[in-house]
């Protein structure tokens, strides 16, 4: 800050000078004091251990933190105005995932995330966590490979590394100039993780403490067993979590026709008998079909008080019906390839398509949305609404988010426009044609979008259950 | 106003300028540091990171509150059956937000802008005359703070309100990964063994003689890469064999020391010692008698001793015992040490080791002047080996930061006898450490960081120099 005090005092000085002007520049040089310190504070607040001797180095804060939380990256000791390459990398389930940007130091030598724009790399602009959502998978050829840790129990351990130059499209040969390294939690030290082995699959997440817990039952979509990410995140906030296997598991179907609505209702129901669950504050949140079976929950158990869908399909084609097995529906001519991967939002298109009332018993309903999903037509969602009767209108939320796509998913989750299931897992989407079989499924979304949508639909979906289940009877 | 309306609009373009970048890096700074907001209504208290390290700071920032609005934010935490608390007074901004970074504290158990202040202030409540230390036993679970905020100035002990908000933050000893090894046989205590596969750069951590094992340091340590051995060595003097000899906790700890780097985890060419009070005199011993030892870092342990090579011979008179004197917050010990005729240092410099000596000014059991004579006694030629911090106003007790500090600790009449450094008449009273409260923790944050790179320079990178 070289803007000298001295300087305006002697204009101020200047009798020439108007009252209100000088009001103005005393104004601005208060607000830039006090913005001044927060500076300051903000430099103290993200620089740990700060090497004052030579040479570039890299501090990130918080070193070990949740994965819903941000870090400081901040870099110092380089030359002023230097270009450098931070890369950041992962392995998880043997594959290597890895994300580069490019960055110019300030006049004093420093580079700090939140401030500096990238200006190459997987990610551009100014974007503080874009080194965690752009990582991409080295390994897989076409860079479709999904980054989801199998075992939440364990921290992911994140590589960050600066490089001099502008090296976003070459192999790194030397050694880096500075590096770090970052843990990042699904689980909160002291959230409890029981595994179930029963006629039940998956595994359930109870907050530290006593209890009885607000609970919640979290489903992801039908093209995987089981994902535990969110719901060791919820417990982590203090739901008692269940996450809840239905599909591609010992004893479970394979099919996605075969998904047992059935079966889900009485795991839930002995789920919220356990001690440790608080009967009157119960929850129900689900990705894709999850999001479709947790709708269908809250339709015939009123003991929901809240429901959270992302992206999941609110329609079956026969009033009344959950599970349905009508010729006409899931239409596999519906189904088209492009150069990305298959796209299956048209598979639901009906004649008489019937909304699944998760709002009869009153339970509140959030609703998230990419619009640029590939799976799921956002269209349902506005029919959701407006099907919905007038004296419920008020418990829906939608939340819309254009350029996201299928996969919202905790925050800096990285993005994939399309997956890869295989041929085996593909099979059991009973719709997609054999001549789709070994190809992508498309999900959509554009990685930066995605990523901001992936953050704030977060926010909206913590503070929606900590409204409307942990709060609610108060 | 001809000539100066150029210059004005100058320097009022400029301000304004400074003003929207330093408002975007308010703004970022305020996404941040809020994980979750409730929308509009109602006031938020978010501390962020909920999880992390504990040599780490913490944001607190409340909103919602009406524009200056005084409230009372505690904070306590139960360890070891105490409980311990803090509390600030803060006053809103007019946006009625509070932010423990630039909000001033005008009450409570601390003053003043103090980012850390709610957790190196915590006493404890219980205990009668608040000297109880705040020690974590069990460094491999998270410490759990409980942060709350109440209207006005909530005063102690006064019977209030609910809290209008609460957050609870987990704060880590050990990260995720540090693997903890108990020890059971001849020696005690903990090896900490950083995440992955190894070989590491080894460290031995001691900490004073009041005490049978502290952890928390050596966590810490592991936690920045370094396998540690966390030794005790208050059970020497039973081991058999043990029992007379002057030098029973300097060979048993080279004992230890040497098993220690035997291990395959350990590099044995990157090595260090870390000690706190008598802990700091054994580091200085250590170094002076084994060569692998590259670097050693002393604090406000005992350096200078009556004759050379103390541990080798039975130091009748010393300390003298008739110099220590009882003050209404405790006794004080350094007197005790006091050297009249020979002053001999500790020549941890013997083998070429970097030596680093973390000073507390206002220590009351080891004589802050005890280190200069060390410096002054080191022949010319290794003077550039020793680096000593000197921190006016930090007390003995200098640990990893945000530690609470307490003047005086009650180590109880058996501590106070096997330390062989009071006299009994003194057994049931406090020992001081010294120390002001907010200096302490200043000084223990600087000084982790002076440790940190010490050790990252001279025992970590040691070999690529």
């Amino acid at each position: 800050m070289s803007l000298s005090d001295d300087d305006v005092l002697v204009l101020i000085r200047n009798k020439e000078m108007t009252a209100r002007v000088s009001y103005t520049i005393q104004k601005s040089l208060r607000r830039l004091n006090v913005l001044r310190n927060h500076m300051t504070v903000l430099t103290r607040v993200c620089t740990s251990l700060a090497n004052q001797s030579h040479g570039p180095c890299i501090t990130v804060t918080p070193s070990v933190g949740m994965v819903d939380e941000k870090v400081n990256i901040d870099v110092r000791g380089l030359d002023a105005k230097q270009i450098v390459t931070v890369v950041a990398d992962v392995e998880e389930n043997g594959m290597q995932f890895e994300s580069r940007c490019v960055y110019q130091a300030d006049g004093n030598g420093e580079i700090n995330n939140f401030s500096n724009e990238s200006i190459d790399g997987s990610f551009k602009g100014i974007e503080p966590m874009g080194l965690f959502w752009s990582l991409t998978c080295l390994s897989s050829p076409k860079k479709s490979a999904r980054l989801v840790k199998k075992n939440v129990c364990t921290p992911m351990n994140f590589n960050i590394k600066v490089y001099p130059d502008n090296q976003n499209k070459v192999t790194l040969t030397q050694e880096p100039l500075t590096e770090t390294r970052v843990q990042r939690l699904y689980q909160k030290p002291g959230v409890r993780r029981i595994q179930l082995t029963g006629r039940f699959k998956g595994a359930i997440f109870i907050p530290e403490g006593e209890g009885p817990f607000p609970g919640l039952i979290d489903m992801f979509g039908g093209l995987v067993s089981l994902i535990e990410t969110r719901a060791a995140l919820l417990a982590s906030h203090g739901y008692a979590t269940l996450a809840l296997s239905y599909l591609h598991g010992e004893g479970l179907p394979d099919m996605l026709y075969d998904a047992d609505f059935n079966y889900i209702k009485e795991a839930y129901e002995w789920f919220i008998e356990q001690d440790y669950i608080d009967k009157n504050r119960l929850g129900a949140v689900g990705l894709c079909f999850g999001g479709f079976m947790s709708l269908a929950l809250a339709s015939v158990l009123p003991q929901i008080r809240a429901v959270v869908n992302i992206n999941g399909i609110t329609i079956t084609p026969e009033e009344n019906t959950i599970m349905c097995n009508s010729a006409d529906w899931l239409d596999k001519e519906k189904v088209f390839n492009t150069e990305e991967g298959v796209v299956i939002t048209d598979v639901y298109d009906c004649d008489n398509p019937w909304p699944v009332p998760a709002w009869q018993h009153g339970a509140k309903i959030l609703v998230i949305v990419g619009e640029d999903d590939k799976q799921v037509h956002p269209k349902w969602h506005t029919f959701y609404y407006e099907s919905c009767p007038s004296q419920f209108k008020a418990n829906i939320k939608v939340h819309r988010y254009p350029g996201a796509g299928h996969m919202i998913e905790p925050p800096y989750a990285p993005h994939t426009r399309a997956v890869t299931p295989g041929r085996k897992r593909m099979r059991t989407i009973n719709f997609v044609p054999e001549k789709f079989h070994d190809e992508d499924m498309m999900a959509g979304g554009w990685p930066d979008t995605h990523a901001h949508a992936q953050e704030d639909a977060w926010m909206k979906v913590l503070n929606f259950l900590e409204e409307n289940v942990r709060s609610v009877s108060q | 106003m001809q000539g100066n309306d150029i210059k004005l609009s100058y320097t009022v373009m400029r301000s304004l300028r400074r003003l929207e970048v330093l408002g975007n890096h308010v703004n970022i700074k305020s996404r941040t540091c809020s994980s979750v907001t409730p929308p509009g209504h109602g006031s938020s208290i978010t501390v962020t990171p909920s999880v992390g390290m504990v040599d780490e700071p913490v944001n607190i920032h409340i909103r919602g509150l009406d524009a200056k609005q005084t409230v009372t934010v505690v904070a306590d935490v139960v360890e070891n059956g105490m409980r311990f608390e803090s509390r600030c007074v803060y006053q809103a901004d007019r946006n009625g937000e509070i932010d423990n970074f630039s909000s001033i504290s005008v009450d409570g158990s601390f003053k003043g802008i103090e980012p850390m202040g709610l957790f190196w202030s915590l006493r404890c409540l219980s205990a009668p005359k608040q000297s109880a230390r705040l020690v974590k036993k069990d460094v491999s679970t998270p410490m759990n703070f409980s942060i709350k905020v109440y209207p006005d100035v909530h005063e102690e002990h006064v019977p209030c309100c609910q809290p209008i908000m609460e957050a609870k933050v987990q704060r880590l000893y050990k990260k995720p990964g540090v693997r903890r090894i108990q020890l059971t046989g001849k020696f005690r205590g903990a090896i900490f063994i950083p995440e992955g596969n190894g070989p590491f750069p080894g460290l031995i951590d001691m900490f004073g003689g009041l005490v049978s094992i502290v952890e928390t340091r050596a966590a810490l340590l592991a936690s920045h890469g370094y396998a540690t051995l966390a030794l005790s060595y208050m059970h020497v003097r039973t081991i058999p064999g043990f029992e007379d000899r002057p030098d029973a906790e300097v060979i048993y700890m080279q004992e230890a020391y040497e098993w220690f780097m035997e291990q395959d985890y350990v590099d044995k060419h990157r090595l260090g010692a870390v000690g706190l009070c008598f802990g700091g005199l054994l580091s200085l011993t250590l170094a002076y008698i084994l060569p692998q030892v590259r670097a050693v870092v002393n604090i406000n342990g005992l350096s200078v001793t009556p004759v050379d090579d103390w541990f080798m011979h039975e130091q009748p008179g010393w300390p003298k015992l008739e110099n220590v004197y009882l003050t209404h917050e405790g006794i004080v010990v350094k007197d005790g040490f006091a050297l009249d005729d020979r002053i001999s240092p500790v020549r941890a410099w013997k083998h070429g080791a970097k030596i680093l000596v973390i000073v507390g000014e206002d220590d009351k059991q080891v004589d802050p002047n005890s280190h200069t004579d060390f410096y002054e006694l080191c022949p010319n030629e290794f003077k550039h080996l020793i680096e000593i911090h000197r921190y006016p106003g930090a007390g003995h007790l200098i640990e990893p930061p945000y530690s609470p500090h307490v003047r005086a600790t009650t180590p109880g009449r058996k501590r106070m006898r096997t330390s062989a450094v009071v006299p009994e008449k003194f057994y049931d009273e406090d020992i001081m450490a010294g120390g002001w409260p907010d200096k302490h923790a200043h000084a223990q944050e600087d000084s982790w960081k002076k440790i940190l790179n010490f050790l990252e320079k001279n025992v970590k990178n040691v070999n690529r120099r």
